[in-house]
């Protein structure tokens, strides 16, 4: 079975979060509510600065803290190594949530569901076949699009991605893309110390 | 037993996914649409058999569905009942019937007609359905009321008619390995199909190791991924490019057999300006070999010059390239580090690099076909080229790439055509075509003919005074302030806008435009939502939207050519109807279907194929006009379309690279030499009174090293403020949109005006202060965020800061719009291209506090200030 | 400054991120957890029944009753005693409802003999051992994680501890002060009074020596202390964490002559240090940035 995993290629990334928006309309998610977002940092002194876009997702960790730490078993890796969240389990304690060390997890929270991504609590027709997914008090992230993948597609983060800065495959293959990439450009996972083993890889 | 399951992930619930394209900025990315059983658009992705966009869609595109679905809507045509019209007032709308709303529009407009069809100012923007913008020439009026072309590439525009004579230019991607960006984010966060151009460049970058200079003030997406960031004071650009150009011919770096070859640079200039010609107006050039003068094509002609003063015809001349050179004597890098700041050094060593990448003398075979290969290029946009002096700072980009011969060649900068099906309309847009003596004919006008020349003027904007240019909207501000003056014999006073936000999009000071819109009899707009502009209206026409509507459509796609193909998702969930319905409706009554008709069949090309062409007396709907633009495209018919979705194929080589071989390009414009004395001897002529305030010296061959006067405002105006927009608000409207929202307010750039740590330490300011940002002409307030990608000259504000759109509430008010920052007139207007100045010189002032008025309502200072929406 | 501000705080920046999951409710019911379990199990050495009575209460209604109101869904919180094998919280469920069922039978056979002999001590040990799991499973359901610097030391179990105890000699200074056992034995007051002052220091000691592990540990770290000791939240830290919890009612427990009002003012100081201690420690949590290169620069 494949191990799924993911490569951000931060010289290809631009910073433009359109895997972000793809993310929320394929996911249905609330406003303010993120499964993957890139970030951006500075570094350096006017003229010798550089920016950096840095993108950021569950990192579907081998290890996964927030599995070990989940006191329900809400929490679960599937045995392509995707981690995900049973809602019917998860009671909204958040442990989990201050279990990742990256910070992807969060807990739904009533006004997110409730008013709706244009305001005063008036659902569009797309929020209200895509809503039903979510229980309020649960946590959610993200899935590595888990549907998608099971029917052989990307993730839509990676689909949409104007640079293909992201890079998804099967991590056990030593000929995937990502493994390749990984091995070429020494990919580097994020926050090695915590001793998650993240299936996300950074290139750079 | 395992239950059945229902998918949670949109794309993957039952459903059925359509071909269509994007429409959330003026591009036309392939999409595929899915849609539920219920019918329910639930997911938008690229279509990956677009070779352009690759199956890739930007933050926009990826945020359709919510405009779509944005309660905001118009959802019926609207009648005004308040009285009483002003920024922020409610307009107090009543739905009426399309009937009762296109009776009266007709009335009123039929009223206006009647009085004199010059009254009706139009601001027509769809770039999708271009043909639209020909619509005031069935009623006889040029008139045109905005700034959305000339505002990004007044100069820009008109120059690529000069060099390319194409619309747009790109550098070319499939072997280009030196790529200079100056103030422009292609291939990075903006312009020409932004995520298709993304995509190949990060193909580039990466797996090529394309190299990426970018020359900008702030610290783009563009600059930020580059290999270098080259800061530069605002507004110097041009300067930057002559001193790579003088580096170029002072160390002969420059390809001297494309410049004697392919271009006019050993045409002999005379002292007037103009190329010296024998009695049968044929050219001369310098023969090295037997130093004599001979024409540009004697066959006994052995060398031709590019140096020297000569003799010719008893008039002391130079080959062009000299002339050029002459110039370039006072444009060393020593001296334009003067103005803009850049180190001499690093402008001597990008001249070498760049001349050393382009490889002048190498050659490739495309398609049985030896071309120059010159993988180095200049690429710019709205912020190298938007300033007064536009004309000079785009030839200046384009001889930068012309000394190394990158013009229209593998890995230079290339000529984008607008849509190639336009083969002789719009004059001959999108074709080559021979000129006099050897050069190909230039197309300045790329949008529409030529507006003939007129006094008094019957164009509120001036556009009969533009023989080159694009349309300078704003002049309009200028001449109605001052009718008398400008010798105008009429008021307008009908305004009919589509898809058009002039109050946000013009600059100008905004009470100036306010009076002008409160002098209107009757305002119509056709839109979606509700912005600046259409809250003034008195009559709201609601039109379909993307997923809604029916159109076929190519615009500047950078590599590619080919129709695109827009298809309803679902039928229109409110009582709105197409442009093309509207326009038909209003036609029939105003009694000009006819003459509509004429001109839809001549700005689509269907005269091309008769069978095409509209009978004169029907109305067609905007599948029937759809289908024949795909038929003139490629033959095929409407469900060839459907089912494929787009006819988009990369651009053919002979039709990208070089169209024009055999013939000469324009190194020296003498055009405009020419433009500018007819125009002089019209005005002359006409004894027009403003003839000797008219900006004369705007009009050049060559560009030359003068500073714009926006560096000559009062001293304690000490710092520039540019605006910027990256990929999430690229283009129009994108404020208000959940998602856009979701991601702008979230991002450091968009939620504050930047300034260099080190200016603001000078002036005792500090993070998170809020200032006055005042400039000769306007004010606006900002809050500050210290960043050190900003060039210590610079004020840098968002786009996204610049909304103040009340009747939406999701549109979050910035401190005010940057253009108000910006003059309407003449003196910082380009008289050769219409661009108006884009960079405002400001000083800063500390407030104590968010002034209560902007900090209001939905503004982004606001309690709920930048986090989430304001409700 | 967007290059050198460290907490983003929702923009999308590289940076520490701020731990919002676990607030105030979740700090009431840690400071009841630790209190309440505390005084029973100091209570339960003296057999000093209204002590284990309140303890026991302040377990079951402040501690179960915080979670409740925390937790997002519940009524399904029964799911969370199912993961005690690799989940403190749910190993801390397991604890509280022993604790909850043998403290309350303890309390029914100290007061009334209810237990068979047999059962009796087996129960009370039960009750002690549950109480203890209380007193220091929030430290390590805190610890366990690496994700936050502030936390994941190592000393936390040991603060949880200390507090615990510490809260347990005071409430109990305070609530048996009439008590025969104290009343009666100035001597068993003494030593309480020296307990305190001990776990006193030894808590400075610990909260110094785990903001001094944090600051050095990661980006993260030095960040949340940094919001400790000088930035939003020292306002708070220094007076009443380190002042009022630790310093001054330490001197003041020295000082104190065996009072009724004595005891009731240091308990009061430390007690208010420690919510104090509990709400900051989840305010000033914070995440490390998953890639930063302006911390790498830096290191």
């Amino acid at each position: 079975m494949a191990k799924w995993g993911m490569v951000f290629d931060l010289r290809r990334c631009i910073g433009c979060n359109a895997c972000a928006v793809a993310c929320k309309q394929e996911n249905s998610l609330p406003d303010g509510v993120f499964f993957t977002k890139t970030l951006s940092e500075e570094v350096g002194e006017y003229p010798d600065v550089r920016r950096t876009y840095v993108p950021t997702i569950c990192n579907h960790c081998e290890d996964a803290p927030c599995e070990s730490a989940c006191p329900t078993g809400a929490t679960s890796t599937r045995p392509d190594g995707i981690v995900m969240v049973d809602r019917d389990k998860c009671i909204g304690c958040g442990t989990c949530i201050v279990a990742c060390p990256y910070d992807q997890r969060t807990r739904l929270e009533p006004e997110m569901l409730n008013e709706g991504l244009f305001g005063g609590g008036r659902l569009t027709p797309f929020e209200e076949q895509g809503i039903g997914r979510f229980t309020v008090g649960t946590v959610v992230k993200c899935t590595f699009c888990h549907e998608r993948v099971d029917a052989g597609q990307l993730p839509a983060c990676v689909a949409t991605c104007p640079t293909e800065a992201r890079i998804f495959g099967d991590l056990d293959d030593p000929h995937s893309r990502p493994r390749q990439l990984i091995r070429e450009r020494h990919g580097r996972q994020p926050l090695p110390e915590k001793n998650t083993n993240p299936r996300v890889f950074y290139i750079d | 037993m395992e239950t059945l399951v229902q998918p949670v992930q949109n794309s993957m619930k039952p459903g059925k996914w359509l071909n269509s394209s994007c429409k959330m900025c003026i591009h036309s990315c392939i999409t595929r649409v899915h849609v539920t059983e219920d019918g329910v658009v639930n997911k938008i992705e690229g279509n990956p058999t677009s070779p352009s966009n690759n199956g890739r869609l930007c933050p926009k595109g990826n945020a359709a569905i919510l405009r779509h679905y944005d309660p905001a809507r118009f959802r019926t045509p609207l009648r005004r009942t308040n009285p009483e019209k002003g920024p922020g007032v409610d307009p107090k709308w009543a739905p009426i019937g399309w009937d009762e709303a296109l009776d009266l529009v007709g009335r009123e407009l039929k009223r206006t007609l009647d009085e004199d069809p010059r009254k009706l100012l139009p601001a027509i923007n769809d770039f999708q359905k271009l043909f639209l913008w020909a619509w005031p020439a069935a009623l006889g009026n040029a008139n045109y009321f905005s700034s959305v072309g000339n505002f990004c590439g007044g100069g820009y525009h008109p120059m690529n008619g000069f060099i390319h004579s194409a619309f747009a230019a790109a550098n070319d991607v499939n072997y280009c390995n030196y790529w200079i960006n100056n103030g422009g984010g292609d291939g990075f966060s903006s312009h020409l199909h932004t995520a298709a151009q993304a995509n190949h460049v990060a193909k580039a970058r990466i797996e090529r190791n394309m190299r990426v200079v970018v020359v900008e003030p702030r610290l783009s997406i563009g600059a930020a991924k580059a290999d270098e960031w080259v800061p530069i004071r605002p507004a110097t650009d041009r300067q930057f490019a002559l001193g790579l150009a003088h580096v170029l011919v002072a160390e002969k770096l420059h390809d001297v057999k494309f410049l004697k070859k392919d271009t006019n640079a050993p045409y002999l200039v005379g002292p007037d300006g103009y190329f010296v010609r024998n009695g049968e107006g044929r050219i001369y050039v310098w023969d090295a070999v037997d130093d004599c003068a001979r024409l540009w094509d004697a066959p006994e002609l052995k060398d031709v010059a590019l140096e020297g003063t000569y003799v010719v015809e008893g008039k002391p001349c130079r080959p062009a390239f000299q002339k050029f050179k002459d110039i370039l004597a006072d444009c060393s890098p020593e001296q334009m580090e003067k103005l803009t700041t850049v180190p001499a050094a690093t402008t001597r060593r990008i001249a070498r690099e760049f001349a050393k990448a382009a490889q002048i003398g190498s050659f490739i075979e495309i398609d049985g076909r030896m071309l120059p290969l010159r993988p180095a290029a200049y690429n710019y946009y709205r912020g190298a080229q938007g300033h007064k002096y536009s004309a000079m700072a785009n030839q200046a980009f384009k001889l930068v790439n012309f000394l190394v011969g990158a013009i229209d060649t593998p890995g230079g900068h290339v000529g984008v055509t607008l849509d190639d099906q336009m083969q002789d309309i719009r004059g001959g847009c999108g074709q080559i075509q021979p000129g006099e003596n050897g050069m190909m004919q230039t197309m300045p006008h790329q949008l529409h003919p030529e507006v003939p020349f007129s006094w008094p003027p019957n164009e509120t904007h001036l556009m009969g005074f533009f023989p080159i240019g694009v349309d300078p909207g704003h002049l309009t501000q200028h001449t109605l302030a001052n009718a008398e003056k400008f010798g105008l014999d009429y008021q307008p006073d009908t305004l009919l806008m589509c898809h058009s936000n002039p109050l946000w999009n013009l600059p100008g000071d905004r009470e100036q435009w306010y009076a002008l819109l409160r002098s209107m009899r009757f305002i119509v707009a056709i839109d979606i939502l509700p912005n600046e502009s259409n809250e003034w209206a008195d009559v709201i026409l609601p039109s379909h939207d993307l997923l809604e509507s029916w159109n076929m459509t190519m615009i500047e796609p950078p590599h590619h050519e080919g129709m695109c193909l827009r298809q309803p998702a679902t039928p229109p969930l409110y009582d709105t109807k197409s442009e093309e319905e509207i326009f038909y409706g209003i036609s029939e009554r105003l009694g000009v279907l006819e003459t509509w008709n004429g001109i839809l069949n001549f700005v689509n090309g269907f005269h091309q194929k008769p069978e095409l062409l509209l009978e004169p007396n029907r109305k067609y709907s905007d599948r029937e006009i759809a289908e024949r633009k795909g038929k003139l495209w490629n033959g095929k018919d409407l469900d060839w379309y459907i089912e494929h979705g787009h006819a988009v194929t990369p651009r053919r080589p002979d039709k990208w690279y070089r169209p024009w071989d055999g013939l000469r390009l324009h190194f020296y414009i003498e055009d405009i030499v020419r433009a500018r004395d007819t125009l002089r001897q019209k005005m002359e002529a006409a004894d027009v009174p403003f003839r000797h305030e008219w900006e004369w010296g705007d009009y050049q061959p060559l560009p030359t090293p003068v500073p714009d006067p926006v560096h000559l405002e009062p001293a304690d105006f000490d710092l520039y403020a540019i605006t910027f927009k990256d990929i999430q608000i690229n283009f129009g409207e994108s404020i208000g949109n959940p998602w856009i929202n979701d991601i702008v307010f979230k991002d450091p750039v968009h939620t504050a005006v930047l300034l260099n740590p080190r200016t603001a330490r000078e002036r005792m300011l500090a993070d998170g202060d809020v200032v006055r940002i005042e400039s000769p002409y306007g004010a606006i307030v900002a809050r500050l965020a210290l960043s050190e990608g900003v060039h210590p000259d610079a004020v840098c504000v968002s786009n996204a800061l610049s909304r103040v759109a009340t009747q939406n509430t999701g549109v979050r008010h910035g401190g005010g719009n940057f253009n108000q920052l910006l003059p309407a007139n003449l003196r910082h207007t380009d008289a050769c291209s219409g661009q108006p100045e884009t960079v405002a010189r400001v000083k800063l002032t500390k407030l104590a506090a968010v002034p209560a008025e902007i900090a209001a309502g939905n503004s982004v200072f606001g309690p709920n200030g930048g986090q989430g929406r304001a409700h | 400054m967007i290059a050198s501000k460290p907490i983003p705080d929702g923009s999308f920046r590289v940076g520490v991120g701020r731990q919002k999951a676990w607030g105030v409710q979740m700090a009431t019911a840690f400071f009841f957890g630790e209190a309440g379990a505390g005084l029973y199990f100091v209570a339960q050495f003296f057999d000093f029944m209204s002590g284990m009575v309140v303890g026991l209460l302040l377990v079951l209604f402040g501690k179960a009753g915080g979670h409740a109101l925390h937790l997002g869904q519940p009524l399904r919180g029964w799911r969370a005693l199912t993961k005690v094998r690799t989940s403190w919280v749910s190993r801390g469920l397991a604890a509280i409802l022993l604790f909850v069922v043998t403290g309350a039978l303890h309390i029914l056979d100290t007061g009334l003999h209810v237990l068979p002999a047999v059962l009796s001590p087996l129960v009370a040990a039960l009750a002690l051992a549950a109480c203890f799991v209380i007193m220091v499973y929030q430290g390590f359901a805190m610890s366990h994680s690496t994700a936050i610097t502030l936390w994941s030391g190592g000393l936390m179990p040991v603060a949880s501890l200390t507090y615990a105890l510490l809260n347990g000699v005071l409430l109990t200074l305070v609530l048996g002060f009439d008590e025969p056992f104290l009343a009666q034995g100035p001597e068993t007051v003494r030593l309480l009074q020296v307990a305190a002052v001990a776990l006193m220091l030894y808590g400075l000691v610990t909260v110094s020596s785990l903001l001094h592990g944090a600051r050095h540990a990661s980006e993260a770290g030095r960040e949340s202390v940094a919001m400790l000791l000088h930035g939003g939240f020292a306002r708070w830290f220094v007076p009443l964490v380190i002042g009022a919890g630790f310093v001054v009612s330490a001197l003041t427990m020295l000082v104190a002559p065996p009072a009724f009002a004595w005891m009731l003012a240091v308990a009061g100081l430390e007690l208010t240090g420690y919510y104090a201690f509990r709400v900051l420690m989840f305010k000033a949590g914070g995440y490390d940035p998953a890639l930063s290169f302006a911390y790498r620069f830096r290191h």
